[in-house]
């Protein structure tokens, strides 16, 4: 692969879910950047992330705020969710946000991979 | 000890009147008379001794004057009695035994035995010999003994109780039983005989135990025993007295139908606290379910993540041992967290053990850790330092303060995120361990403060009312006390106390 791999962002509070999807992401062929908090992820990542993959409920800032902030600031990072909560009305909030895809923990590569490559997708295309 | 001597003892009949004479004089609360009964009706003294003025309050030579100056003495009731009896005395029965209260002239009332022999003297004439007794001591006695033994008694007659009376070395001497079927056996089947004799070989130890007890103590002791009776448990309670230098009075008191009772209210009160905590669980549940999904999530990753670098011959050694490692971890931690609940959701009664209060805080903390990020609330541990254990029941003891926590997040839900704050603090201040669930919430209304711990109170929309009520059950099981109290700055504070064991 001669393309350079595209950016994939994880904020997950939870340590070793984060290490986790670090490294199934990774496996796959994608750089990865990891972080423990909405504030970090915002303070930090640049424009170049393709796709970030949020936790819904953090301490702190929520995944659901992290998206509404993103947009505020015309941001366009495709957002995929993912939650070990079954909550529906955080789900309809995230999707009406535009989320790409809301997973529930635990999920498989599959549906992960499926949801980030389409966030790829949505963020190479031009609005 | 009786004393006789012949009529030789004395050298003339003068001394023998003197003997006699001294005698009489010296009898206590008595004396000695001789009364003539004319032919012509009338009675004169002819001897008294001089006891006479103690008993009577008169002196003999008001009675040598006029004889019936005594018998005006007797009091009404008595009157015609004792001249019916004086009148068969001075006829064919010749001698009198009768008892009399005398209206003494200083207003005292005694009671009299007149106890005499009477003969033919001269002239017609009868002579009437013997004594007189005050007897107003030994009436008393014999009432009041007669009152104690009446009132023991009907004691007795209301026991429902059986009563063994029983020597210290274990042998039955007596029993009471208001019913004799109560007793089990025939009376001729026990009395006389050891208790190893008619006794389950197992209840003989600790009876003869308590009997050590309570002579080494001078207390009582409480035996408490089961026997099975046609196939039917029955359960007794034995309260064991000593007296004397060695005899035992132990009463049986049959209390299967109270412990029923009893049973049957500690099975419901448990059933309750049951049914409460899995309500309390229930409402956290997406919480709890987060709390299995996050380990269960970090395996999959992994072992997905391991998959795809050996199908892709990227696979090293290090890292492979690595990811299998992290795998390890999340199963230990999803086994912790079903640990955790398995006692809070299992039917099964759970045991008092020694344990930490401290740990019963930090099980709580990590049952609410996703439940304290869904509510954007923080929860700080204050513990104390080598905090004693207390001999208590985990999962109820989980309930109350997981109870106590969740009051405390309801209580902050409608202010700031920043401003939702809860502290669990532990402390052993005395004789007991105190735990402390601090919120900042807006306190509690005074007029709610006296009734927070009564069933079916509450200030919640969807509240039963219950949960309180149930802390405060479980606590007062465990000998402990619970409160709450409103704080100086913000919020409220709950409280309860566990004893520490007899022994720490």
């Amino acid at each position: 692969m001669t393309d350079i791999a595209p950016l994939i962002c994880v904020v997950e509070d939870d340590p070793s879910v984060l290490k986790g999807l670090e490294r199934l992401l990774r496996a796959w062929g994608y750089d990865v950047g990891a972080y423990r908090s909405a504030r970090e992820f915002l303070d930090d990542a640049g424009t170049a992330v393709a796709c970030v993959v949020v936790d819904v409920h953090m301490p702190g800032q929520t995944g659901l705020q992290l998206q509404a902030e993103l947009n505020r600031e015309g941001r366009r990072v495709p957002v995929v969710f993912i939650t070990g909560h079954g909550d529906a009305n955080a789900q309809q909030e995230a999707l009406s946000g535009g989320a790409v895809a809301f997973l529930k923990k635990p999920f498989t590569d599959q549906d992960l991979l499926k949801a980030v490559r389409q966030g790829i997708q949505s963020s190479a295309q031009p609005s | 000890m009786t004393a006789s001597r012949s009529p030789e003892t004395f050298r003339s009949v003068a001394e023998r009147d003197d003997f006699l004479r001294t005698i009489g004089d010296k009898l206590p609360n008595a004396f000695f008379f001789r009364v003539v009964h004319d032919a012509d009706g009338a009675f004169r003294f002819t001897y008294i001794s001089s006891g006479c003025k103690e008993v009577t309050g008169l002196c003999p030579e008001r009675l040598f004057g006029r004889a019936t100056e005594l018998t005006d003495l007797i009091i009404d009731e008595d009157r015609d009695g004792f001249w019916a009896a004086m009148g068969r005395a001075l006829g064919p029965e010749a001698s009198l035994d009768h008892v009399v209260r005398l209206r003494r002239p200083d207003g005292q009332q005694r009671w009299c035995h007149f106890r005499s022999g009477v003969r033919s003297g001269e002239n017609g004439s009868s002579i009437c010999e013997g004594i007189l007794l005050d007897i107003t001591d030994r009436r008393s006695v014999e009432a009041a003994l007669g009152d104690s033994t009446a009132r023991n008694d009907a004691i007795l007659a209301a026991l429902p109780d059986l009563m063994f009376v029983m020597s210290r070395e274990g042998h039955y001497l007596d029993y009471h039983a208001r019913d004799p079927k109560e007793l089990l056996l025939p009376p001729e089947a026990f009395l006389g005989k050891h208790m190893s004799e008619v006794l389950p070989p197992d209840l003989v130890k600790p009876f003869q135990r308590s009997f050590d007890q309570v002579f080494k103590t001078g207390g009582s002791a409480v035996v408490d025993y089961s026997l099975d009776i046609n196939g039917e448990r029955h359960y007794y309670e034995a309260r064991v007295v000593g007296y004397g230098p060695d005899r035992i009075l132990s009463i049986i008191r049959d209390v299967t139908e109270s412990k029923r009772a009893h049973d049957e209210a500690e099975y419901n009160r448990q059933e309750l606290a049951r049914v409460s905590r899995m309500t309390m669980l229930g409402e956290i549940a997406a919480s709890l379910a987060h709390e299995l999904n996050q380990p269960l999530a970090a395996i999959l990753n992994n072992s997905q993540a391991a998959q795809r670098l050996m199908t892709t011959g990227r696979a090293k050694p290090d890292d492979t041992m690595q990811i299998l490692g992290d795998i390890a971890d999340d199963c230990q931690r999803a086994g912790e967290v079903i640990w955790r609940l398995r006692g809070l959701l299992s039917r099964e009664e759970s045991a008092r053990q020694p344990l930490s209060l401290n740990q019963v805080a930090y099980d709580v903390q990590h049952l609410l850790r996703s439940e304290l990020i869904t509510r954007h609330a923080r929860m700080t541990m204050a513990l104390g330092d080598s905090l004693p254990e207390v001999v208590a029941d985990r999962v109820q003891l989980q309930q109350v303060v997981l109870n106590l926590a969740l009051n405390a997040l309801d209580a902050m839900s409608e202010h700031e995120p920043a401003d939702r704050h809860m502290v669990i603090a532990t402390s052993s201040p005395g004789s007991f361990v105190q735990v402390d669930v601090r919120d900042h919430g807006p306190g509690i209304a005074t007029e709610h403060l006296g009734r927070l711990f009564d069933p079916f109170f509450t200030t919640k929309p969807s509240g039963l009312g219950m949960g309180l009520r149930i802390c405060s059950s479980i606590v007062r099981s465990h000998g402990g006390r619970i409160w709450a109290a409103n704080n100086a700055e913000a919020g409220a504070t709950f409280s309860f106390t566990i004893p520490l064991p007899p022994s720490a």
